[in-house]
């Protein structure tokens, strides 16, 4: 079988929904943003050369609904032969992109195809507009439909996740990023992105605000375990501990990555970063949803061929401290390996396009401190894992 | 004929909590307030404050008062709307705004040379012939006319507001004596009929009339308290309910209102007053004095005062009672007295306190003595404080101390020679003309006249030594319970009246306990519908108890369960569903006027009626889920179809986020603190009047029919093509269900009923988009109810709530 690189992985910077700078930035205008960034940096191919274009949305509806791909495509001046098609796996559909494109180059049947993916969650809320249960569904599976919240809760009482060890790991996250964000290690990866805002001026007509967003907005250095440790459960409020501060936050945010084949990076004269080693799904009981990597990361490490311990840097999503710890106790993961730039409760989870936003990190962080093997992971809603491996060349 | 004023745009200087309260009031009464305040120099240093003002620096202290206002408890906000008409301004930049205003109230601290000043800057701006008041309670006001231009001292009084002005119903209008009296006349009408005030005219002497007396009656009780050697809890239990007072009765309501605040509207009468009677009675005793130079003011001061909120030792919260002798707290002790059960379960007053006065015993002698005292000084003070008139003084007292009558009510009530007798005999203090004949009012309280009259038009005035005629201050009494000889009857049971309350219109009254509904109501409800329809050209349904209606008689409905009659119970709820039915498809418009609770079935009373004129404070909800039950009047059913309504406006519209609040509404039994609310929360049909006077509501109810009829009413046509959401509805609930079960929010009961009344708001677990009729949702509720009735859980809700009156969560 052929390989499968990758060749620029880049992000938009995330910011949090509803009050941040992209709160009112449409999700395929930000990912034609990264689409053209990602361009701009490999400017020696021509883009009619790219066979697919292959977006993860989580909620594909309203302004993310109608094949968001195809528009997207087309909102970043690519060529209209470059077709696009978009893919759900709910959290992990910014990864499932990357290992649907590195499936078809492997198997020859392409050779350059642009994957990733974008979430407005101030536009599409969770769960889409309209939500409709099925009878059989509340019959024979109800747990499908339990909040991710309560998922968490049930993880932190099986897995027996303290209240404070959550909030240590959140402190933490938000330590690690606002170090991170501070020493400019994410200026490599972002591609700097305008958000425009049609306000209503003192005269009462329109009035067009342009600003260049550059940075990650989550983060916060005035973070601490006391200060976590007063918030109220949010889901559970009597005996629970799973709280906003320990959660993840809710985000806007886009990210792609160019994979090709080992012709095609010859013939452009391109130079890749990673090459693409493995990639697993995996199901587990809907109720506990957030243990769903510890299903899938065994499975990917057999399908990459290497041991788990050998995998120098994990991006592995903070959906929820409770699960994050969950996974890392059960797998036995080496913490001073995860997240070390700070995760999604620091950071933000902008659910389809989380996938690819890590893996942009994971590869520019594999680069930086000169590491091999990487992995990106996250736990899925409906009870599902994923987890991605590269090997940096 | 008299002018009426037009007030829509008023100002208030001074952005305190009274200032700030009384814009909110005037707000939501439909007046564009300016909120004056002095002008801030810097930012406010707090980073929220500082982000809340923005640029305005300036106006910051009416800024962050008017953001106040929504967390005060009790809230003075009926809707968070009103705050859009309350315009922050500032006394330097904003004072052109006064140019615009109708009114201008100043609500500043009680410095005579501040006022004066702010005044004279005041008449710069200011449209001639606006009144222009001041809400001080402790400067003359001839003092603050002194030296003013004319056209200030003649459209210049007082108007002292109650705290909270929101609640509290008096208003003191203090003309002095310059000003205009046709100013006066047309504020009061006002003031009556927009803001639903009790207006109370006093004169210009120290606390005006209601905290005059309310306080003399405070310092009397701790004259006898200590006469008697009563401890404070013992005093509580005697001068609450039982004397038709507050049941915070005298030391929990210094808790709450302040003890400093007693202290020193008290020192103010024995500085100001120095003729006043009982003079020496004002001075505190000495340990109130040591509470109030200790901080300890009650609840403002972390619930420390006469009483103390503390932890026992299992960590239960305690109240201790305060032990002057000992200067320390300790458990409460009630006296024994063999009586107080007995003679606080009568509902008459009068009865009560003619029982409670003849005992012998200290505690009987502790309860005349504060009567005996207050009827000495309300009548030797008549005079001076009321011109005379008895009337003023029990208005003031009622409204402003929430007494069940006033003095002079009660002195006639419980026979005013035979206390005149007894006051005599005891050496009381009275003033010359209180001798044997004199009348306060010309008919007796508690006779038949005065519960179908209330306090009558006419009243004795000492100085004119005759009966003088006075305005009606609001229409219709209705009567509490079955009345004979009332002419306006045209049928009547013992829990409900037919009035005819004239120019064509019926009036439905309810009478029973909290005006709860129950079988005989609702058969009367059928019968009288042909009888109205042939008579008459429109209906009316309100009351004059605390409550519009409390809901459905709970205990007629269990004693039916205790027999598992569940025939009964279907026959029951088909003949309440038939008669809403009834009011909603009657021939001629039926208004609703409501007022207090309008629970449960009350609510769904006045969701079928063609109007409503519900007065500012209604407190609404479909609360039957705390009883383990579902609305099944036709309550779900309206909730439904006015999402379905709305739906009908757009193309491929989905009714479920409309359901959704219908569910929720119904689901987790929310009750509007205000009529505005209840309109706000989707409960109320937006078409829904709201009347800040609470006085007027059913006079508005008659006028509002009498309109409908002008104007051509028709009923609504009955439907049969409503679309509904089926069973992917009821799904999609049972999911939220599900979660709010997961996260302990609800239980599993709360789960059972709420999941019925998805059922009910979908239309039946049928296909989506399927057409039902107006009985369909009839049928659903009915069959739920059945259901519903056939728990033990929910047998257990509805005897928890007729035992304690609160409703159990199991």
């Amino acid at each position: 079988m052929k390989h499968a690189y990758i060749v620029t992985a880049l992000r938009s910077p995330v910011c949090k929904a509803f009050k941040g700078s992209l709160r009112a930035k449409r999700p395929d205008e930000l990912c034609a943003d990264v689409i053209r960034g990602i361009l701009e940096k490999t400017p020696t191919f021509d883009p009619s050369e790219i066979d697919d274009v292959i977006v993860g949305c989580a909620m594909p509806e309203a302004e993310q609904g109608m094949n968001i791909a195809r528009f997207t495509v087309l909102l970043a001046g690519l060529p209209e032969s470059v077709p696009g098609v978009t893919v759900n796996r709910f959290c992990s559909s910014g990864l499932q992109t990357i290992a649907m494109a590195a499936d078809r180059i492997m198997a020859g049947q392409a050779d350059c195809i642009l994957a990733g993916g974008t979430e407005s969650m101030s536009l599409i809320p969770m769960m889409g507009n309209k939500v409709v249960a099925s009878r059989a569904m509340n019959e024979l599976h109800p747990s499908a439909y339990l909040g991710m919240g309560m998922t968490a809760e049930n993880v932190a009482a099986d897995y027996r996740v303290s209240r404070e060890e959550q909030d240590i790991f959140a402190c933490e996250s938000h330590q690690k990023a606002i170090k991170a964000i501070s020493g400019g290690l994410f200026s490599s990866e972002i591609i700097p992105v305008t958000a425009t805002a049609r306000l209503l001026g003192d005269n009462g007509k329109v009035e067009v605000r342009q600003s260049i967003v550059d940075v990650d907005e989550g983060a916060r250095s005035d973070t601490s375990v006391a200060g976590l440790a007063k918030l109220r459960p949010a889901f559970l409020q009597q005996g629970g501990t799973v709280t906003a501060g320990n959660s993840s936050q809710m985000s806007d945010g886009a990210a792609m990555s160019l994979i090709c084949s080992e012709d095609f990076i010859k013939r452009y004269k391109l130079n890749p970063i990673a090459r693409f080693a493995g990639y697993s799904v995996a199901g587990v009981p809907p109720r506990v949803m957030g243990i769903g990597p510890v299903a899938a990361i065994p499975k990917a490490c057999k399908l990459a061929g290497i041991s788990q311990d050998k995998i120098d840097r994990i991006e592995l999503n903070e959906a929820f401290a409770a699960q994050a710890l969950a996974v890392i106790k059960s797998l036995k993961l080496d913490p001073s390996k995860i997240n070390p730039t700070g995760g999604a409760i620091a950071l933000g989870h902008p659910l389809g396009a989380t996938g690819a936003k890590l893996t942009a990190s994971l590869l520019h962080g594999l680069r930086r401190d000169k590491q091999k093997w990487g992995m990106v992971s996250m736990c899925i809603g409906t009870g599902m894992g994923a987890a991605g491996i590269f090997e940096l060349l | 004929m008299q002018k009426d004023l037009r007030i829509r745009r008023a100002a208030v200087l001074g952005s305190g909590v009274m200032g700030a309260q009384i814009a909110a009031l005037l707000a939501a009464a439909g007046v564009r307030v300016h909120l004056l305040d002095l002008a801030s120099t810097d930012a406010p240093k707090d980073p929220k404050d500082a982000a809340l003002v923005g640029k305005n620096t300036r106006s910051a202290r009416s800024i962050l008062a008017v953001n106040n206002l929504k967390i005060l408890k009790p809230s003075p906000l009926y809707s968070m709307q009103v705050l859009s008409a309350i315009i922050p301004g500032n006394l330097e930049d904003d004072m052109a705004v006064l140019r615009e205003c109708d009114w201008i109230i100043e609500a500043v601290i009680e410095k005579l040379d501040v006022k004066q000043e702010l005044f004279k800057r005041v008449m710069e701006y200011a449209k001639p012939g606006i009144p222009i008041t001041t809400n001080t309670s402790g400067i003359n006001l001839d003092d603050i006319a002194k030296n003013m231009p004319e056209e200030f001292v003649t459209n210049f009084f007082g108007t002292h507001f109650f705290n909270p002005p929101r609640y509290m119903k008096l208003l003191e209008v203090i003309p002095h004596g310059l000003t205009r009296k046709e100013l006066i006349s047309q504020f009061t009408s006002w003031s009556e009929n927009t803001l639903g005030k009790g207006v109370v005219h006093a004169f210009d002497t120290v606390n005006f009339i209601a905290n005059r007396i309310g306080v003399f009656v405070n310092q009397a009780t701790l004259q006898a308290m200590g006469r008697h050697g009563l401890n404070i809890e013992t005093v509580d239990a005697l001068t609450g309910k039982l004397m038709g007072r507050p049941s915070s009765a005298t030391f929990r309501t210094m808790d709450v209102v302040g003890l400093d605040t007693f202290a020193h509207v008290a020192k103010n009468t024995f500085d100001r007053a120095p003729k006043d009677p009982y003079r020496d009675w004002f001075k505190m005793p000495k340990w109130l004095d040591e509470l109030v130079a200790s901080g300890r003011l009650g609840q403002k001061s972390n619930n420390i005062g006469c009483y103390k909120k503390d932890k026992d030792s299992q960590g239960k919260t305690v109240i201790l009672a305060y032990r002057p002798d000992e200067k320390d707290y300790a458990s409460q002790d009630v006296d024994t007295i063999d009586w107080l059960n007995s003679a606080s379960k009568d509902a008459d007053l009068i009865k009560r306190l003619s029982a409670v006065i003849d005992q012998p015993g200290k505690h009987s002698e502790f309860v005349w003595n504060i009567l005996r005292d207050t009827f000495s000084y309300s009548a030797l003070l008549m005079d001076e404080i009321a011109g005379g008139v008895p009337k003023p003084v029990d208005d003031a007292i009622k409204w402003g101390f929430n007494w069940e009558m006033g003095p002079f009510e009660l002195w006639q009530g419980l026979g005013f020679e035979k206390i005149l007798d007894r006051m005599r005999s005891e050496n009381t203090p009275l003033p010359e003309w209180c001798k044997p004949g004199v009348k306060f009012y010309d008919i007796a309280p508690s006779s038949t006249d005065w519960t179908r009259r209330g306090p009558s038009d006419q009243y004795f005035s000492q100085k004119a030594a005759r009966p003088k005629i006075i305005a009606k201050s609001y229409d219709f009494r209705l009567p509490k319970f079955a009345l004979d000889g009332d002419p306006r009857t045209v049928a009547s049971i013992k829990n409900a009246t037919l009035l005819d309350i004239g120019d064509g219109v019926a009036c439905l009254t309810f009478h029973s306990r909290m005006n709860a509904l129950d079988s005989s109501i609702i058969e009367f409800i059928l019968n009288i519908n042909s009888k109205v329809a042939s008579s008459f050209d429109a209906l009316v349904i309100g009351n004059d108890g605390d409550a519009f209606s409390a809901g459905a008689n709970l205990k007629e409905i269990l004693e039916v369960i205790g027999k598992k009659d569940w025939k009964r119970i279907d026959q029951f709820i088909r003949m309440f569903q038939g008669a809403l039915q009834t009011i909603k498809y009657a021939p001629f418009p039926v208004v609703a006027a409501t007022h207090g609770m309008a629970l449960g079935g009350g609510c769904e009373v006045a969701l079928h009626c063609a109007h409503r004129i519900c007065a500012a404070e209604t407190y609404a909800g479909l609360v039957e889920i705390g009883v383990g039950l579902l609305p099944a009047g036709g309550g779900t059913k309206e909730l439904a179809l006015r999402s379905y309504e709305l739906m009908s406006l757009a193309e491929r519209a989905d009714p479920m986020p409309f359901l959704q609040r219908a569910f929720l509404l119904i689901g987790m039994a929310r009750t509007s603190t205000s009529a505005f609310e209840a309109i706000d929360m989707g409960l109320l049909p937006a078409t829904s009047t709201v009347s800040i006077s609470r006085d007027h509501v059913v006079s508005r109810a008659k006028d509002q029919a009498i309109q409908m009829v002008k104007c051509g009413y028709s009923p609504p046509l009955p439907r049969n093509d409503i679309k509904v959401l089926g069973d992917p509805g009821v799904q999609t609930f049972k999911m939220m269900l599900y979660n709010m079960k997961e996260q302990r929010q609800i239980s599993e009961h709360d789960a059972f009923i709420a999941e019925r009344v998805a059922r009910v708001l979908c239309g039946g677990e049928i296909d989506g988009g399927l057409s039902v009729s107006e009985q369909h949702f009839l049928d659903l509720e009915r069959e739920a109810f059945v259901e519903l009735c056939q728990t033990e859980k929910t047998v257990a809700r509805i005897e928890h709530m007729l035992k304690n009156g609160s409703p159990l969560r199991n």
